[in-house]
């Protein structure tokens, strides 16, 4: 478990919920910063003191006040630290539920949990630190599954064409026979049947005639 | 009401005629000057007077131009006489013509002394068809007798000149014909006429003798030197032309006298030149001295008038430059006009950009208050009530946070840094869930880079808020999201299987609505139960 653990969050009746959660871990040695430049800072002083943090924990948004910080969010916070201090694990506690947020900021190699702040996210934080002191990684529940689903499908002009012969009633072998007769790539029988059978998944569909029943429902063919 | 119009109809009256006055006594005042100017050319024999005169009219086109037509026609005319005095065939011509076409058909004395000079000018130019036609049309307006007799000594002069002698012969004797209806001077036109036609019988090759010898005997009582010399001259030729040379040596000495008593060197010179034809060698000095001076003379009247040339067209060339002044003025106020114009509309755009930019970022920090403050001391209140174990509250308060943190979300600023295409995908992988599958279709066909960061925010919002709709209210389990890219304009057709939206649009809605039109899209909703929500979007 961590020894050494910095938290940078603005909110003090917050840190009191972390500082809590903490000390549940039995973390012996917490330290606290309001602004990032000051997480940013301590973060240094204890490298250079050779007693190094062994996690951060940080919220994303800091309310700007009369301060002029060099660093006015978590995100740069955490790009500037990853690039200087990558033996600094760190976990992002944030109201931001949205995937794409936590994306990017997952991109960076030290960030190694996101947890969202909610009903269950001081018991999901404890479960951060945990995985996290074990080299693992962990994400909240929203942002895990949107992780774990495949982002990038969407339904293409094949898609359709596919769909389209499945609804005139002909096999995957016709339906294959016909992209080849149009010069359709790729056509193979193989190729049909694994995209025909990600699009039952995606649209939860049992078989081909709910597959087509649902692609008209939904005005694709 | 009455009153006051008469008075004032009567003030413009009294105005105008003022004005009338004013300018008639204007015109007046030219043309007396001009009436001194050309008295002074016609009747001066200086060279430099004519050039000086030719000068100034030349210099005052308005001031003529101002002039009634027959005055105009007088002053042309004038001035065509003095450029064919100059010696330059080609502006007199031209001035002629002009002339001309101001004439009206009750000027015939002018139309035929106009129509004589054209005549002078073609011939000398070797027109001689067009030359014989102007004294043709001249002879057939002239109604007295003294300018028929001077067109047909002109035209004569034409004949003899294209050797056509009988033709000349009938003219002169045609001329000697009619004399006698002279009222006046019958003695100097006939001696003139006889002189002439003396000298074509002599050119001719047949006779010419009696007529001369008879005009000699006529001139004796006219006494005019001019004419006297010219009858000499003509003797003189004549018999050197039939080498009878001791009758020519007879008048030859008269001959030189008269060109003398004449006080034209050019007379002068002529008549050396017939005194050396006859080998009379004591003239030869004389001869040469006179040339030369005669050549200074040319040569001034050469000089002065390449310098009227000069002037004028210096002033052209002061015209033109003056037009290049303006024309540069005119373009430097076109270009001034655009170089305010342009910075003005880019103004203009940059302020409605700006404008359009404020209401983002008021928005985004509407947000941030709600994320920073609302949702985070209500994550904290949670916390605290975690511990008693008030699950009703708990669940009370969760919801709100859920509100808040979702009002936070889609009023947020956009993360650019990534690529939209992965934005929007995650964006609907958040929307999927057990309950809703969301389909895209030909996301990746569009080309993202093109459409402006402003847009794509907009867009990204309207699909978020029609996401959360379908999610909140319509029971829907599928939205099929689908791209098309045409005409550099995104159409996304958005379209789920739920209940539809049962009355107007809600405000959330609403909002999509502004926010597309704020970016100049357009959003179309159709909704019917059993066919779901539909949406049309052009951005």
């Amino acid at each position: 478990m961590f020894k050494k653990v910095l938290v940078a969050e603005d909110l003090g009746s917050i840190n009191e919920g972390i500082q809590a959660t903490l000390r549940n871990l039995s973390i012996p040695e917490i330290a606290y910063a309001s602004y990032c430049d000051e997480a940013y800072l301590k973060v240094k002083k204890a490298t250079l003191q050779q007693a190094p943090f062994e996690l951060l924990i940080t919220d994303l948004s800091f309310k700007p006040d009369y301060r002029n910080n060099h660093l006015a969010s978590g995100k740069e916070l955490a790009s500037i630290l990853a690039a200087e201090h990558p033996e600094v694990p760190i976990i992002i506690f944030s109201v931001d539920d949205r995937v794409d947020v936590a994306r990017a900021l997952t991109k960076l190699t030290t960030v190694k949990g996101y947890v969202c702040k909610g009903r269950k996210g001081l018991l999901d934080l404890t479960a951060a630190i945990k995985e996290v002191s074990r080299g693992n990684s962990f994400y909240s529940e929203p942002i895990a599954n949107g992780f774990s689903k495949d982002s990038n499908f969407e339904i293409t002009d094949f898609d359709v064409t596919l769909l389209d012969q499945l609804s005139k009633g002909y096999q995957q072998e016709d339906i294959s026979y016909f992209l080849k007769e149009q010069n359709i790539r790729p056509s193979s029988l193989s190729t049909v049947e694994k995209r025909l059978s990600k699009l039952k998944d995606h649209f939860n569909a049992k078989n081909s005639t709910q597959l087509v029943a649902l692609a008209k429902d939904m005005g694709l063919i | 009401m009455n009153r006051h119009r008469h008075s004032f109809l009567f003030f413009c009256f009294i105005c105008s005629i003022f004005f009338l006055l004013k300018t008639s006594a204007y015109s007046q005042n030219t043309k007396n000057e001009l009436d001194s100017i050309l008295n002074d050319i016609r009747l001066n024999t200086d060279y430099i007077a004519w050039v000086k005169g030719i000068d100034y009219l030349q210099s005052h086109p308005e001031t003529i131009a101002k002039q009634p037509n027959y005055y105009q026609a007088y002053v042309y005319e004038v001035m065509a006489t003095t450029y064919y005095k100059i010696g330059d065939a080609e502006a007199s011509e031209q001035l002629a013509v002009k002339s001309l076409s101001l004439l009206d058909k009750n000027s015939i004395a002018a139309r035929v002394r106009v129509l004589c000079l054209l005549g002078i000018l073609q011939q000398e130019k070797g027109l001689f068809n067009l030359s014989d036609k102007q004294y043709n049309k001249a002879l057939s307006l002239a109604d007295n007798t003294l300018d028929s007799l001077y067109i047909l000594n002109n035209q004569a002069t034409l004949y003899k000149e294209q050797k056509l002698f009988d033709k000349a012969i009938a003219t002169y004797q045609l001329g000697l014909d009619i004399i006698p209806q002279l009222s006046a001077d019958t003695l100097y036109h006939s001696t003139k006429f006889l002189d002439n036609l003396g000298n074509a019988r002599s050119l001719s090759g047949e006779g010419g003798a009696p007529e001369l010898l008879k005009a000699l005997q006529l001139e004796k009582s006219l006494s005019n030197t001019i004419r006297n010399y010219s009858i000499h001259r003509h003797l003189v030729q004549h018999y050197i032309r039939r080498n009878d040379i001791t009758q020519a040596l007879k008048y030859a000495p008269q001959m030189y006298r008269s060109s003398r008593q004449i006080g034209d060197k050019s007379y002068e010179k002529e008549a050396l030149g017939l005194l050396l034809t006859l080998n009379q060698t004591e003239y030869a000095s004389r001869y040469v001295q006179l040339s030369d001076s005669l050549n200074i003379l040319k040569g001034d009247i050469e000089n002065a008038y390449a310098l009227l040339k000069y002037d004028k067209s210096e002033a052209e060339r002061e015209a033109l430059s003056a037009q290049l002044v303006q024309e540069r003025t005119l373009f430097l106020a076109i270009t001034g006009l655009v170089l305010i114009l342009i910075p003005s509309i880019l103004l203009i755009i940059r302020h409605k950009r700006k404008r359009k930019r404020a209401v983002f970022e008021t928005e985004q920090a509407i947000a941030q208050h709600v994320h920073d403050d609302i949702a985070n001391n209500l994550f904290m209140v949670m916390n605290k009530l975690s511990d008693k174990k008030d699950v009703p509250v708990l669940d009370a308060i969760d919801k709100i946070y859920q509100q808040a943190r979702s009002l936070s979300r889609t009023h947020n600023a956009l993360d650019t840094s990534q690529p939209f295409l992965q934005v929007l995908s995650d964006l609907f992988t958040q929307f999927s869930s057990e309950k809703i599958t969301v389909i895209p279709k030909n996301t990746s066909k569009v080309p993202w880079g093109s459409l402006s960061k402003i847009k794509k925010e907009a867009l990204y919002k309207v699909l978020q808020e029609l996401l959360t709709n379908t999610q909140k209210h319509s029971n829907a389990s599928f939205a099929v999201i689908s791209f098309e890219y045409q005409a550099s304009k995104v159409h996304v057709q958005y379209r789920d299987n739920g209940i539809g939206a049962q009355e107007e649009p809600k405000s959330g809605l609403r909002y999509a609505e502004n926010r597309i039109k704020a970016v100049s899209g357009s959003i179309t909703f159709t909704s019917n139960t059993p066919h779901g929500f539909q949406a049309e979007i052009i951005i």
